[in-house]
């Protein structure tokens, strides 16, 4: 069974508490008003004098930490495993799987976070031109038609996306620059789900039209909000999804 | 020659009520002004280096305090009953003596102008200069001030840098690392491109676009050479440099590669029979060739 992960830890004390969260183990500990934590990988063998605690002074000894999902801070690019192709005036609803980070914060202070922590590091890249481009996490996924829902971790948010190709030509869709910084996040038993996600191409040299809907996905119901957005914007943005990057020199001047 | 006698200025005179006005007005003026000047360029020079670039706070800060300092010496010589006109005259004819005698000064200050409308760097940026790599403190009136990374201050002439090739290095946010990989003659090209690879695609500041390139380089006289590219943020660039050279000698002692060092073999002549050495006493530490008869 799995160990709920979010919510209130209210019975701190000199004794560690411990979550297990995807690939990591997070340590908690109280000591007069202060918080100690600590990360370690799962399986790492590491005695308690080996961990690294860190430390934080909290305005009472009475204070309850938080721990939330959000997702991470910049976008993500996921590069679809099987790519496919969307014809014209055509429809597609995919589902990516994105891991969040956990978001710790004082109960009586919320908007004070005191740490955020990636459950899984990933891989940097680079979205658009090699000047004036932007810096995404890189996610190599399956984008999935069908969700299968036994494969999925406690850490992971389940993105639903319709992409509508309202272009002339298919739509190859390989890699989708995915804004999820500006997604809202739900949870329902053991799930987190990002709000849905409505994109339409209109062609490779306009800007794509996305719609965070702030809506919970239609294949769940009775799911109550655990994250907002990193980035609060207008729901609706033009802004490139699928574009390719630009040819790079790679030799000469 | 006639000097001003202190004795012989009329005090009682002088010393009008208009006068003093003028004094009480000249001296609230700079008492008051040139410190506001002072706290008005700071003030502009943080507004705008927040709101928009360190750059950009400099110039705007340079605008504000000369612009009011001259507005200052403007009215306090009108406060003095001195007109402008003598000022601007002499200041023609002392300007173009002063351009004859420094050429270089007036050169910098024009090569200051160049390079501020251009905008190859900016405070703040990574450029070389030279053989002198540093941060750019300030772009000034003559000169541009670096600091080096061994915290050097270098000073560089305006018309110096307009001169010379400036290589801005943190101008674009991501940049190309380039290793020069030597594996020896003997080992699997297919292996050690598969493991290259594999290192940029696990190290997590390596960016997976631009992809990282493996491409063969050339046959060496000790190894076989490839260049290994990778891409990084400016800011991982340095840290994800020194990752990869550790990570390579790891992986290649892991999977038994070699990286050789110049081998040189010698003959004495015959081409399949290498030259002999044979250690006749172990003591003498000597050595004689073996005769091949």
């Amino acid at each position: 069974m799995r160990q709920q992960i979010w919510g209130i830890l209210d019975d701190l004390s000199d004794t560690p508490v411990w979550k297990n969260i995807g690939p990591l183990k997070i340590g908690f500990r109280k000591q007069f008003n202060e918080i100690l934590i600590t990360i370690v990988e799962k399986g790492s063998k590491s005695d308690d004098k080996d961990l690294n605690w860190s430390r934080w002074v909290m305005k009472s000894d009475r204070f309850k930490i938080k721990l939330s999902p959000v997702f991470p801070d910049k976008p993500i690019i996921v590069r679809t495993e099987h790519p496919f192709r969307i014809t014209k005036n055509a429809k597609a609803r995919v589902y990516t799987l994105i891991p969040v980070w956990v978001r710790i914060t004082a109960i009586d202070n919320p908007d004070n976070v005191i740490m955020e922590i990636p459950v899984q590091t990933l891989s940097k890249t680079w979205f658009g031109d090699p000047v004036d481009g932007e810096l995404c996490y890189w996610i190599s996924t399956t984008a999935r038609r069908q969700l299968q829902k036994d494969s999925i971790d406690g850490y992971q948010a389940i993105c639903s996306l319709n992409i509508q190709n309202r272009s002339e030509s298919d739509l190859q869709v390989e890699k989708i620059c995915f804004r999820v910084e500006r997604l809202t996040l739900f949870q329902k038993d053991m799930e987190l789900w990002a709000d849905d996600t409505e994109i339409t191409y209109r062609g490779s040299e306009q800007h794509s039209d996305i719609i965070m809907t702030g809506r919970v996905p239609k294949e769940i119901t009775g799911a109550h909000k655990v994250g907002e957005p990193r980035n609060v914007t207008k729901k609706s943005m033009a802004i490139r999804t699928f574009q390719r990057i630009r040819e790079i020199p790679l030799f000469g001047e | 020659m006639n000097g001003i006698n202190l004795k012989n200025i009329d005090f009682k005179t002088f010393f009008t009520e208009a006068t003093l006005v003028v004094i009480v007005k000249v001296g609230l003026l700079i008492i008051i002004g040139v410190p506001l000047i002072y706290l008005l360029r700071k003030w502009i020079r943080t507004a705008v280096t927040r709101q928009y670039n360190a750059h950009y706070g400099m110039l705007a800060g340079k605008v504000v305090f000369n612009t009011l300092a001259g507005l200052i010496i403007i009215t306090v010589m009108h406060q003095l009953g001195l007109g402008l006109e003598p000022i601007l005259g002499a200041a023609g004819i002392v300007g173009i003596a002063l351009g004859v005698a420094s050429q270089t000064s007036v050169s910098n200050i024009i090569s200051g102008f160049f390079m501020l409308a251009e905008q190859s760097f900016m405070v703040g940026d990574v450029i070389s200069v030279g053989d002198k790599t540093g941060i750019v403190l300030t772009v000034d009136t003559l000169s541009v001030k670096l600091r080096t990374f061994d915290n050097k201050f270098v000073r560089i002439p305006n018309e110096t840098m307009i001169k010379s090739e400036v290589t801005n290095i943190t101008r674009f946010p991501i940049r190309r690392i380039d290793i020069v990989v030597s594996v020896a003659y003997k080992e699997d090209i297919t292996e050690v491109k598969e493991i290259l690879l594999d290192i940029a695609t696990q190290n997590p500041m390596a960016l997976q676009e631009p992809e990282p390139i493996i491409f063969f380089k050339e046959f060496n006289s000790s190894s076989i050479d490839f260049q290994f590219s990778v891409w990084a943020t400016k800011e991982d660039w340095l840290n994800l440099k020194n990752e990869l050279y550790e990570t390579i000698k790891r992986r290649f002692d892991e999977a038994n590669i070699e990286i050789p060092f110049p081998h040189i073999s010698l003959y004495k002549g015959e081409v399949t029979d290498a030259f002999p050495i044979k250690i006749v006493n172990d003591e003498k530490n000597s050595f004689e060739p073996k005769s091949n008869s």
